[in-house]
């Protein structure tokens, strides 16, 4: 990258319900991953109220004139449309001009990333602000063992060229390597299908992430030893945290996704403001990942200025995670309208 | 202005008229009444006002034609009114008026509901598109909701306590039980009407009146010539309307009816008497709520001691002003477009002496009719000359 | 169903999605949803657009039992059992009648508690998913 770019705020959404591993362990005997629960989305939500709770989030706390804004780049792949933009439909709730770059990325389960690095080149030649979203409820068929860690959430970032951040962006590479997908969904089925090829799997994993995160590092002149905080996407908790020698794994920090599972789309931008609200100090260096099956890996790296402030009626990440309702899984199979209603 | 006589008063049998239409409902009604006159043929009607809300759900104009040929009077000017629940007692208050300035004579008003035909669905989409379309229907509310959120408010400005609405329900079933055109005649205890399933709390099944099927009519005519066709005319001494906005959250209070206040503040002005002057009366109870808040609106007691009132017994019987002697519409049940002129069949009853749950000596009635949630409202005073 | 087109839902939208009321350029008095006449002063003025805050504190409320929403709420009861409907007084003043929601019906709700707007799915019909405003227990 030429030039950093700011991130002048952020904002989360966590839905309130929540559902423990030992629920699944009672249905169905066991649970596939590791993580302790997982969030669920209420009745009446989805991919597109859960960008907007986000998105408004991120510019109350940031306090930027909405007319500003330049670009909506919104990351999804569970929009309950296949053809509709979400990014409009989030414009329209907050009331957001609609004569701006308004993109939807839904290739994968990274998609987020892939709206924010896109995101980053678009602001850095129009200028403005751009308003970056990833958010998922992904769902598949409930006898599959992907389903058990898939959760729900969305986060949002403002990114601009100037003004006073409370971070930076200072670079960015994706992987370069190529994988068939094992993790997927076909057009016209309704659910995400893993072929569970583990070694395949976890050696694509791997070498994406690796790539994407060597290649950024050695660019920027930097080592695992100078950096602070890393977040890298995952399944689950286990999976991430293979990569990273035992020697730096105290850097990792993922707690996050021990709260709501596997968010997709918002998983990256998720971690990076649980890392922003819970972990960083001035001048931190942050190293990002996102992955996903089929796509490959963005890798960020960002240098964190000062804490955001708290603004009254803003949710943040913690008191998201702090709001919670433990439910049954006959209710989450409801809620997710994963059986016939 | 021409003073105003009712000479008969019919009502069909209320409830699940299956098999029966819009058709054989009025008619029954009708001819009741007819039966309760001498001289009068039906070719001396002059004019007919007829209220529905939705006549079945299968016709949406000209309902007027098809309630004229049932009663065989096609030819004369007739005419639906609507004003929802309310419609009867406004076509009531047209045919007073046409009566009133000279215009005619001899006028029938009535109303006919037929609700049981149709799917539980369409009833609840009936009653939607019947109520605020902006926000109301928006937010999943109903109609028992809207009357709930009433109660739920009342509850907390007055105290008003659940065996308050309870009771109004209780006491309407034991009237009704002695009412053999009512739809339900069986009696509740105030243990089955507390404990019943929830509809919209605080409202349960027992604080909702029923879905029901039927008619009413009413024949109006100048009072000098009242007494050709029967020895016990009934005056309309007083005759009073409202309106209010549709949508609740709009008005200033949700518990009082404003609309019932005007009409009755303008009946008994026009009629000279105060509420005190009220023997029996006959109220809007499409939920238990209603009634309570009626007796504040209409003046029977101060306002937020309905509740009080009504654990004091004070209209039962043997209270001070019984009310809803005919089970109201809690127990007698509501065949939305006839219960207005349906309400004015019982004090009719009262005023002459027929009553099944007479109250002794009673002069003058009240009537009040609410359309909705009291977007619209009349007040009528009947007096025995 | 109760048929609310789609022209008729999306002339609501900016009500809908941003509570924007109009303030009378004469007098200064919200009008929600904007109106031609003021409701106070009956000017015919330009009613100047007011997005409002979406706090407010529950006036009134009732709970729908199970089974009886209306049909387009049917769905949305399958899943979520009895719901709460309050009329919500708005800091600004006005009252609007609205769903609550992420909380117990039973439990949480209270004449007087502080109430937040939050977007959501309200209703499906058509095929096209009508979001709007639900409120939510305030937290600070």
């Amino acid at each position: 990258m030429d030039n950093s770019i700011k991130i002048l705020g952020y904002g989360s959404y966590i839905p309130m319900y929540r559902i423990k591993r030992e629920e699944y362990i009672r249905i169905w005997g066991y649970f596939s991953g590791s993580i302790e629960e997982k969030s669920v989305i209420g009745y009446d939500e989805d991919a597109i109220t859960m960008a907007v709770e986000a998105a408004n989030n991120a510019i109350k706390n940031t306090g930027i004139d909405k007319e500003k804004i330049s670009l909506i780049a919104v990351g999804t792949c569970s929009s309950p449309y296949s053809i509709k933009s979400v990014a409009s439909e989030i414009a329209m709730a907050l009331g957001i001009p609609l004569d701006i770059a308004l993109l939807d990325f839904k290739e994968s389960e990274k998609a987020g990333s892939t709206a924010l690095s896109a995101g980053i080149d678009i602001i850095n030649s129009k200028g403005g602000y751009g308003l970056i979203i990833g958010s998922d409820s992904i769902s598949t068929d409930p006898g599959e063992n992907s389903e058990h860690t898939l959760g729900a959430a969305a986060a949002a970032l403002i990114i601009s060229k100037s003004g006073n951040g409370i971070a930076e962006i200072l670079n960015k590479k994706s992987s370069n390597i190529e994988f068939i997908p094992d993790r997927f969904k076909k057009e016209g089925s309704k659910n995400l299908t893993d072929l569970e090829i583990a070694s395949y799997s976890n050696y694509a994993y791997k070498n994406s992430v690796k790539n994407a995160m060597n290649n950024l590092m050695k660019e920027s002149n930097l080592t695992l030893e100078d950096i602070d905080h890393i977040f890298i996407q995952g399944h689950d908790l286990k999976q991430p945290s293979r990569l990273i020698d035992k020697k730096y794994k105290e850097k990792l920090y993922l707690d996050i996704i021990r709260i709501t599972g596997d968010c997709g789309s918002a998983t990256s931008l998720l971690g990076l403001n649980s890392i922003f609200h819970y972990r960083a100090k001035s001048n931190d260096k942050i190293i990002l990942v996102s992955y996903a099956s089929g796509a490959g890996s963005d890798a960020f790296y960002i240098k964190f200025n000062n804490k955001q402030q708290k603004i009254k009626g803003v949710l943040t990440i913690e008191q998201y995670i702090n709001r919670k309702k433990y439910i049954a899984y006959e209710k989450y199979l409801k809620f997710k309208e994963l059986i016939e209603l | 202005m021409k003073r105003v006589a009712i000479v008969a008063a019919g009502e069909s049998k209320f409830g699940s008229r299956v098999g029966k239409g819009y058709e054989e409902l009025f008619a029954e009604a009708f001819l009741e009444a007819m039966e309760q006159v001498d001289n009068l043929e039906i070719k001396d009607i002059q004019e007919a006002f007829i209220g529905s809300l939705a006549f079945g759900g299968s016709q949406l104009g000209n309902m007027s034609a098809l309630v004229a040929d049932s009663g065989n009077f096609i030819g004369i000017p007739a005419a639906r009114v609507e004003n929802a629940c309310g419609s009867s007692g406004y076509a009531l208050r047209y045919a007073f008026f046409s009566i009133a300035s000279g215009m005619n004579d001899i006028v029938v008003a009535g109303g006919v509901e037929k609700m049981q035909d149709i799917s539980k669905g369409t009833r609840l989409y009936w009653f939607g598109v019947a109520g605020d379309i902006k926000w109301e229907r928006l937010s999943g509310m109903t109609f028992p909701g809207n009357y709930a959120l009433m109660a739920t408010r009342h509850m907390y400005e007055y105290g008003t306590k659940k065996e308050a609405l309870s009771s109004v329900a209780v006491k309407n079933h034991e009237f009704a039980s002695k009412n053999p055109k009512a739809q339900f005649q069986r009696k509740i205890t105030l243990e089955q009407a507390l404990n019943a399933p929830i509809v919209a709390y605080p409202l349960n099944i027992y604080d909702c009146c029923p879905i029901t099927d039927g008619a009413s009519c009413v024949i109006l005519c100048d009072l000098e010539i009242a007494r050709k066709f029967t020895d016990t005319p009934i005056e309309i001494v007083g005759i009073g309307a409202g309106t209010d906005y549709l949508a609740l959250y709009q008005r200033e209070s949700i518990t009082r009816i404003d609309a019932a206040i005007k009409a009755s503040k303008m009946a008994f002005k026009m009629a000279k008497l105060t509420p005190k002057d009220i023997n029996v009366a006959e109220v809007h109870d499409c939920f238990t709520i209603a009634e309570i808040l009626a007796y504040e609106d209409i003046g029977f007691c101060k306002k937020g001691d309905g509740g009080k009132m009504i654990l004091e017994g004070e209209t039962t019987l043997n209270g001070r002003i019984p009310v809803n002697t005919g089970g109201g519409l809690k127990a007698k049940g509501h065949p939305i477009g006839a219960t207005g002129t349906a309400q004015i069949y019982e004090i009719f009853k009262q005023l002459r002496g027929e009553h099944e749950n007479q109250v002794p000596d009673a002069t003058i009635g009240l009537t009040h009719n609410v359309g909705g949630t009291g977007s619209a409202c009349t007040v009528t005073i009947l007096k025995k000359l | 169903m109760a048929h609310v087109s789609i022209p008729k839902y999306w002339k609501a939208l900016p009500q809908k999605y941003r509570l924007v009321a109009g303030k009378c350029s004469n007098c200064g008095e919200l009008n929600f949803p904007p109106k031609t006449l003021c409701k106070k002063c009956g000017s015919q003025g330009t009613q100047i657009e007011t997005a409002l805050s979406g706090l407010g504190t529950v006036y009134s409320f009732t709970i729908i039992g199970r089974g009886g929403a209306p049909p387009e709420f049917a769905k949305m009861q399958k899943k979520c059992g009895p719901y709460a409907i309050a009329i919500v007084e708005l800091d600004e003043g006005l009252k609007i009648n609205v769903q609550l929601t992420d909380c117990d019906p039973f439990d949480d709700v209270k004449i007087g508690m502080r109430v937040s707007a939050v977007f959501r799915q309200i209703y499906e019909q058509e095929g096209v998913i009508r979001y709007g405003l639900k409120f939510r227990p305030y937290i600070e």
